[in-house]
């Protein structure tokens, strides 16, 4: 699947309010508004992605201590795939207390965004 | 406003605004002012979980005012913020080295360390100065002061830092072979073996290891440990560091030294011990290995464990030195300290702590962890004992491991956190979209950008003019002084002349009767006042013979003392009457005799006297005392003398600068640079050196911007005639003051410059001969043939004439400065910065089309980062493109596809294609779009133009090793460095 800006809304972990809001707001809002909320979600995104790779990698490496996996060209490749894979597949369980904290404050700042830019 | 509290807390700084607050408090020793770091303490602290009471110890040891500190605040001091910043510096720098060295070996290593790392990685993603961050001719990764601040302006750069600087601390023991615990009174206590090498830190090992910062060599490692292979594994460690590196934290500063003996005095014992599971946990591990090889500078390479704690010096390896040993050695030490300054100023015991918290793992340890009550310490052994597996017997080693990988991913997890904060905060500033438009509105045609650079250009043209203006009443000042110079010694030799002629013109008038015309005026003189004052003497004056005056005044008073003769004249009788009428005719006779007599005397006694007159006014005027008439304290020559010593002045202040070769101010700067670039230097001077120069803000003063033209003209003067520079000794000899009892040579015959401008050689020489024997003038060296006196004068009138020249010269200068700030003033158009504005707005509204295109060109990478120029397409195929395109047919035609990725120029109407695509053209060449690439891409390309950058892209693309997740953060990196570029704009 080709990943879009708009999926973002769809794939954090949002709950359905702020969803259904962000995705009725998202193409009237203005351009500085919508920049600000298209950074917050690919950085959210990022963030979330990185440390999911790293943990995927780090399970990966353990695999491959214990024979299960091999250390050749294709580890990371196949390592990066299966991260995307879960990115799309993200919920609020996969989040650990830490991760999910930074998903709710990145949510807070969308909402004021959309409520700011509404009272505008 | 709950989200707004929220959002302070969740900064999780000080005093509920995020930030660390700082607060002065004066110590207890009152002999200073401390600032330190103030947060709130349940930020660090489980104060509630831990099991463990904290006892809060801070305060009046350390002589912190405690009465201002709140029970939930806790302060860092400077001195610790210092050590902690130098040691997060360090430890950047020592992995940037790598990055930025141009041994493959080393960039392989760095490589390796930020895949196997991601600690490290992140930490060098955090806090340095990546290639996009710096000036386009930087390329080197540095460490960001900036950034170390701002993150140690956090509660959480505090709690990593602690961790890191433990994590590198343990590392360098390990791979030393060694193991550190402290024998605290209390139940850590107790470990005594033949292995255990005793420290000893102590009150007198303190004032050592304080003095051997400044003799590193006294103070050998071997010397303390005493064992042969504690010798081996000391002499292992490499020299030093390269530029900017270092292994931690370098020097104590003596505030640090202060309370390191105070933990001394409280009797804390450090052992070090020897370790073979510590060696192996690093020796075992390549990545370990590599990682202290290469950030340490600890090779392991060179040891073998024999096992039973104890490591061997491999047979045939040469240590290199020793030196850096005590170095390595000072490190650990200051680690250690440091971390208990942080536990300590949080308030937690000395007796709760360990070593470092890897003491429960070593053999005879107690098996409970070290409690500090940190909140991230117990996330650690959670990870530890939950996902590690914790403690095992009999596994000193992966227990070592184990806890190091605990450490490691909650470190990780911590930095995240502390990233998304910052991006949180960073969401909450204005976004520079917002910003950039108003940047357009200001740089519009009647903008505030486009007035206030008005203003400064007509401030630039006034300040031009006014310093032209006072240049030139200086130089026709000049001018009117060389012409009066000139006139002046003319008009003297004219009235000398005319005084000559005058004489000779009386001379010839006179004769000596009998003897012909005077040989000298003396002559002439003397003769005049003996005909005025002797018997018997005559003159000739202009064909009349004036005899002896004294003779005639001796006959008028005969005549005077002549009486009436009585009888009568023949010897007659005559009668009264007749009597009366003779005596009346005798006395009228006789009485014009004496009016006769007076006339004639008086006549010729005032010729006499007006020829002496004449011939001794003619005299002085052509004797007229030089000395009297040279030293004129008339107010333009005066003035004159006061510009020529102006220049001289200027120039030999700025010239006297004592600054680095390349800031240097001397005679090419002076000559060669433009008056605003000489500014620029001087600040760039005073900023190093504050008795320097002046500040930027100055430059507008007037009275600098004269010094520095003065000193420009000079610099002239003296290329224009070497007298200039150098007038040469004949004029120093004439020139130089006059001191009595001198060493001969020493001093001079205190000439001015204008005495040598004003008058005749020959005159000159004649007051020198004047002064010859007096005693004031002991020290001049007698010049001085005629011909040395003229060549001081031609220096004189050479040096008037080049200054004069160079005046005219920086004339031309300021004028033509004038002329640049009128044509910037008519030509202030501001499409530059307009076309850097509109190209950052156009990319940053593109961002979203830019992530959600970006399976275009991982789909289609042949298309995207094509190096074949745009000219190797077909003739028709190139019609495609506009006029402006078609002009860099040289350029790869990926270029062409990217601009067009970024900016959909291709399809612009409104600006049309051609002239956007050469408004981003200008904004982004090939050149910065590769650079751009290169680093945010990690590309590693050396040199990194386009044509070299997109096969490396396109491979990378090919194999997969760049997704489109790679691709949307580089894309994302450019568009905000376009963003910062555009930002920098309202500066």
């Amino acid at each position: 699947m080709q990943l879009k800006t708009k999926d973002l809304i769809h794939i954090l972990p949002f709950s359905e309010e702020v969803r259904t809001q962000l995705l009725e707001e998202y193409e009237s809002l203005d351009p500085v508004r919508k920049d600000t909320i298209i950074d917050i979600l690919w950085d959210t995104y990022n963030a979330l992605y990185a440390l999911k790779l790293e943990e995927n990698i780090h399970l990966a490496l353990v695999k491959a201590e214990n024979g299960e996996e091999k250390l050749d060209s294709e580890f990371y490749k196949k390592v990066k795939e299966k991260t995307k894979q879960e990115m799309m597949e993200l919920n609020v369980e996969d989040l650990d207390e830490g991760k999910l904290e930074e998903a709710r404050k990145a949510m807070e700042v969308i909402v004021r965004e959309i409520q700011a830019s509404k009272r505008n | 406003m709950a989200t707004a509290s929220a959002e302070a807390m969740a900064h999780g700084g000080g005093h509920g605004n995020g930030h660390a607050s700082s607060s002065g408090h004066e110590n207890s020793s009152g002999s200073a002012h401390a600032t330190g770091r103030t947060f709130r303490r349940d930020l660090f602290l489980n104060l509630g979980g831990t099991g463990r009471e904290i006892v809060t110890e801070k305060g009046p040891k350390r002589g912190r005012a405690k009465e201002s500190m709140g029970p939930n605040e806790v302060q860092f001091s400077d001195e610790l913020k210092k050590e902690y910043t130098t040691f997060l510096q360090r430890h950047i720098t020592n992995l940037t080295n790598l990055h930025n060295s141009v041994d493959p070996a080393e960039k392989a290593a760095y490589e390796q360390i930020m895949q196997t790392r991601r600690l490290d990685k992140k930490l060098v993603h955090l806090l340095a100065d990546h290639e996009h961050d710096l000036p386009e001719n930087v390329s080197d990764m540095q460490s960001s002061e900036q950034k170390i601040a701002q993150f140690l302006d956090r509660p959480e750069g505090w709690i990593i830092t602690t961790k890191l600087m433990e994590e590198q601390t343990a590392m360098k023991l390990y791979a030393l072979g060694l193991r550190a615990a402290n024998i605290a009174p209390g139940e850590r206590a107790g470990l005594a073996d033949r292995y255990t090498v005793k420290l000893g830190i102590d009150q007198g090992r303190l004032n050592q290891f304080y003095d051997e910062q400044v003799d590193p060599n006294k103070w050998k490692i071997s010397g303390l440990l005493g064992t042969g292979a504690a010798t081996a594994i000391g002499a292992a460690v490499w020299g030093a560091a390269g530029a900017g590196g270092g292994f931690g934290l370098p020097v104590v500063s003596y505030g640090f030294y202060r309370a390191m003996r105070s933990m001394g005095k409280e009797g804390m014992k450090l052992d070090l011990r020897q370790c073979s599971a510590a060696f192996q946990a690093i020796d075992s591990n390549p990545a370990e290995k590599a990682y202290v090889e290469h950030v340490m500078k600890i090779n392991t390479w060179d040891f073998g464990d024999n096992g039973n704690n104890s490591i061997r010096l491999l047979r045939g390896r040469v240590p290199e030195t020793t030196r850096s040993v005590h170095e390595l050695q000072n490190e650990v030490l200051q680690g250690l300290y440091a971390r208990q300054q942080f536990y300590e100023a949080l308030g937690i015991p000395r007796k709760q702590l360990d070593a470092l918290p890897e003491q429960l793992l070593y053999d005879r340890m107690p098996r409970t962890h070290e409690q500090t009550g940190l909140r991230i310490d117990e996330q650690i052994q959670r990870e530890f004992n939950a996902n590690g597996g914790g403690y095992l017997p009999n596994d000193e080693q992966g227990n070592i491991k184990r806890f190091m990988e605990a450490r490691r991913k909650v470190l990780g997890r911590h930095i995240d956190r502390y990233v998304q904060k910052e991006l949180s905060r960073k969401h909450h500033e204005k976004n520079p979209l917002e910003h950039i438009k108003k940047l357009r509105e200001g740089y519009a045609e009647s903008g505030a950008f486009r007035e206030k650079r008005l203003k400064q250009l007509n401030e630039q043209k006034d300040a031009y003019a006014s310093a032209r203006g006072t240049l030139d009443a200086e130089r026709q000042a000049l001018i009117a002084y060389k012409n009066r110079t000139e006139n002046a010694s003319s008009q003297h030799e004219i009235s000398r002349g005319n005084a000559k002629e005058a004489a000779d013109q009386i001379m010839r008038t006179l004769r000596n009767p009998g003897h012909g015309v005077f040989g000298t005026e003396a002559d002439a003189l003397d003769a005049l006042n003996a005909v005025i004052d002797n018997a018997g003497v005559s003159i000739v004056i202009d064909g009349k013979t004036v005899t002896s005056l004294a003779d005639r005044r001796k006959a008028l008073a005969d005549v005077e003392d002549e009486r009436f003769d009585e009888t009568p004249t023949g010897g007659g009788v005559e009668s009264p009457r007749q009597k009366e009428d003779r005596r009346a005719t005798w006395a009228a006779t006789r009485q014009r005799r004496i009016d006769a007599l007076n006339k004639q005397l008086d006549a010729e006694t005032k010729l006499v006297q007006d020829t002496i007159q004449k011939l001794k006014n003619a005299q002085r005027a052509e004797n007229v005392a030089l000395a009297e008439e040279v030293s004129s304290t008339n107010a333009d020559v005066v003035k004159a003398g006061e510009q020529i010593q102006k220049m001289e002045k200027s120039y030999a202040e700025i010239t006297s600068w004592d600054a680095p070769p390349a800031t240097q101010i001397d005679q090419a700067a002076l000559e060669g640079k433009s008056i605003d670039e000489l500014m620029n230097s001087i600040n760039e001077l005073h900023t190093q050196d504050n008795a320097l120069g002046w500040p930027k803000a100055e430059n507008s003063n007037p009275e600098h911007r004269m010094t520095v033209v003065r000193a420009m003209t000079e610099a002239r003067a003296r290329t224009l005639h070497p007298y200039a520079e150098d007038p040469g000794d004949n004029f120093r000899y004439l020139t130089l003051e006059p001191r009595p009892g001198a060493p001969l040579g020493s001093a001079g015959w205190g000439l001015s410059e204008h005495q040598l401008l004003t008058e005749s050689a020959e005159n000159i020489q004649k007051l020198i001969e004047s002064r010859k024997d007096n005693p004031a003038y002991a020290g001049a060296l007698v010049p001085v043939d005629i011909n040395q006196i003229r060549e001081a004068q031609t220096a004189a009138e050479y040096r008037l004439k080049a200054k004069i020249s160079a005046m005219e010269q920086m004339d031309t200068e300021l004028q033509r400065q004038v002329q640049i700030a009128e044509t910037a003033i008519s030509a202030v158009s501001f499409d530059k910065e307009k076309g850097l504005l509109q190209v950052a707005e156009n990319m940053i509204t593109h961002k979203e089309n830019i992530a959600d295109k970006v399976y275009e060109i991982v789909n289609h990478p042949g298309e995207f980062t094509n190096d074949n120029p745009l000219n190797a397409l077909s003739p028709d195929d190139q019609e495609e493109y506009t006029e402006e395109e078609r002009k860099h047919a040289g350029y790869t035609q990926g270029y062409f596809e990217l601009l067009n990725y970024f900016f959909d120029y291709k399809e612009s109407a409104d600006p049309p294609r051609g002239e956007y695509f050469k408004m981003i053209h200008e904004v982004m060449p090939p050149h910065v779009l590769a650079r751009r690439l290169n680093s945010s891409l990690g590309l590693g390309v050396p040199t990194p133009s386009l044509r070299a950058v997109l096969p490396e892209l396109r491979r990378r693309l090919q194999s997969q090793a760049i997704d489109e997740h790679e691709l949307r953060e580089s894309f994302k990196h450019i568009s905000e460095w376009l963003g910062r570029r555009a930002l920098a704009l309202a500066t």
